[in-house]
């Protein structure tokens, strides 16, 4: 049996990053500390409240597992259980703020259970 | 809810010492800072206790075999645990913490155990009807309002005076307490409140959407521990908080004791407390309250059915060695151990966290430790989680506690300590659904 190849850049297909997004993640990064490799993107949560999507700085890259997305200025880091709920999106940085703002192919979604409603309250 | 008085709580008694069985059961939240002390204060004293939680799943073995509940379901709740009662009786049943204290009395009421009445720990939960019962009681309140969070609030802020402190009805440790000097700051405040609210986990829709607001009361902030016992109170230690706690928002940092107060603010202290107990109800038990002190005399901030928070605890020993936790569970045995606390001072500093962000790293753990009298400094938070400051937040970065022959050395070890501290974060960037119609929404 061949081993399983697991990619470890982010295609177009998987996840995009708006100009002003890439330009925000360089700015972030070129005031960051000299040990700062990159932009971390993960989810946490899940349940009735949904997922919750944050960033913060990367001080590495697990080789076996993260997946990349670099540009000029910047790297994007995501491991592997945030890509699969990132797959099929965009992120935007607009009035101040970092959102998703396109989905050309709904696999996350918003990761609410559905038990109750998805609501939470 | 029925009125506290008219319920009678049952207290200790002789038969039930000699009957009862060395069987408590505990009823807490799976992240209760309690649950271990409580363990370990069981173990040392040879009483079986059984945790009962809706841990089902919990990695934590005492919560994954012990009693498991719905508290959504308080009928089906009370039915798992006349069950186990059947199969082997309980002396006692306790809630740690304050979203267990009401099911706790409910289930002692059934099991015919000693318990406080459950309007009175409906009380002790609910501010703002806390507020009231101690207003009819005589007991000096600040004035205060309530905010319906379903109504327009522009129709209910008319009569409130300023500078006055907004609080969620239901939350502890300062969780969402915010002082506002004006009418637009009260607006911000209660706006910040309702999405925090909404996200807490609140089980009653009018601890969602009240909001109380009280006159700011300034003064010198005491924590005191107490003990009930067929009503009468006994103080166990006061804490002094020698910071001010003018906001805007009253995060908790040093508790010192003993306290430094003269006798006679102490003896007020204690009978506002008593006078407050009796207004409740409360008769069996630990309680935890906090009070403010002015020129006008004591202000009863709030009294809760149950013992201090966070690993606070564990600064307190008794007679020969007792923790605090050993303390209530003999006293819900109906033992009396002796009571004389330690001598010289003593005191816990919850490290307040600097900013929001992911917990890098804190730098100077060990110098801290290194300070003379300090016995331990816990930082709480792992590298690489979340920090989330007040209001919003609800846990501490961690505790330092320091034993000294005095409290002012006490107090000066721990700030000394936190000066070793160095708390590295990084920034966290939120990053949200935009609400355009292709979103993930769809």
């Amino acid at each position: 049996m061949g081993a399983i190849e697991y990619s470890t850049r982010i295609g177009e297909a998987e996840m995009r990053l708006t100009p002003a997004a890439q330009a925000k993640f360089a700015e972030l990064l070129k005031q960051a500390d000299s040990d700062i490799i990159g932009i971390r993107v993960f989810v946490t949560g899940g349940g009735c409240s949904g997922m919750t999507y944050d960033m913060t700085y990367a001080t590495s890259v697990d080789s076996a597992y993260d997946s990349v997305l670099e540009g000029p200025g910047f790297k994007v880091v995501v491991d592997p259980v945030a890509l699969n709920y990132l797959q099929g999106s965009e992120i935007d940085f607009t009035n101040s703020s970092f959102v998703f703002n396109k989905v050309f192919q709904a696999v996350g979604g918003k990761g609410t259970c559905g038990g109750c409603g998805g609501g939470g309250f | 809810m029925a009125d506290a008085a008219a319920e009678v709580s049952r207290p200790v008694t002789a038969s039930d010492r000699h009957a009862a069985p060395r069987r408590i059961l505990l009823i807490a939240p799976h992240d209760s800072y309690r649950t271990a002390p409580f363990l370990a204060a069981a173990k040392a004293r040879n009483i079986e206790v059984l945790i009962a939680s809706e841990a089902r799943y919990s990695l934590v073995s005492a919560y994954a075999d012990g009693l498991h509940l719905d508290l959504g379901d308080i009928q089906a709740s009370l039915q798992t645990i006349r069950r186990e009662a059947q199969r082997r009786p309980f002396a006692a049943v306790l809630g740690s913490d304050d979203p267990s204290t009401e099911i706790a009395a409910l289930a002692a009421t059934e099991l015919g155990l000693p318990h406080n009445p459950t309007a009175a720990v409906h009380l002790a939960r609910r501010k703002d009807l806390a507020r009231d019962r101690l207003a009819q009681a005589g007991i000096p309140v600040p004035r205060h309002w309530r905010l319906d969070l379903t109504r327009p609030l522009a129709a209910q802020t008319g009569d409130i005076r300023f500078p006055c402190v907004l609080k969620p009805v239901a939350l502890s440790a300062s969780r969402g307490v915010i002082r506002a000097d004006n009418l637009a700051e009260l607006n911000q405040a209660a706006a910040r409140i309702q999405v925090l609210l909404a996200r807490a986990g609140l089980r009653e829709a009018e601890e969602r959407e009240t909001i109380l607001v009280e006159e700011f009361i300034s003064g010198f902030e005491v924590a005191v521990e107490g003990l009930l016992t067929q009503g009468s109170l006994e103080i166990l230690t006061i804490f002094d908080k020698p910071d001010p706690l003018d906001g805007p928002y009253f995060e908790e940092t040093y508790y010192i004791t003993p306290s430094r107060l003269d006798a006679p603010t102490q003896k007020t202290l204690r009978e506002t407390i008593s006078s407050a107990c009796a207004a409740y109800g409360l008769r069996e038990g630990p309680i935890h309250a906090e009070c403010r002190i002015n020129g006008q005399g004591v202000w009863i901030l709030e009294v809760a059915a149950r013992t201090i928070g966070g690993l606070c605890g564990r600064l307190l020993r008794f007679g020969t060695g007792a923790s605090l936790e050993e303390l209530v569970l003999r006293h819900a045995l109906g033992e009396r151990p002796e009571r004389n606390s330690e001598t010289g001072g003593a005191g816990v500093l919850m490290i307040p966290i600097p900013q929001g962000g992911i917990l890098r790293r804190v730098e100077g753990v060990l110098a801290a430790g290194k300070v003379p009298y300090i016995e331990e400094v816990v930082i709480s938070v792992r590298e690489g989680y979340e920090l989330v400051p007040l209001p919003e937040g609800s846990s501490y970065l961690g505790f330092i506690f320091a034993r000294a022959p005095s409290a002012a050395q006490a107090e000066a070890a721990l700030r000394m300590a936190h000066a070793c501290l160095r708390v590295v974060v990084m920034p966290l960037w939120k990053v949200e659904p935009s609400p355009a119609p292709d979103n993930f929404s769809t």
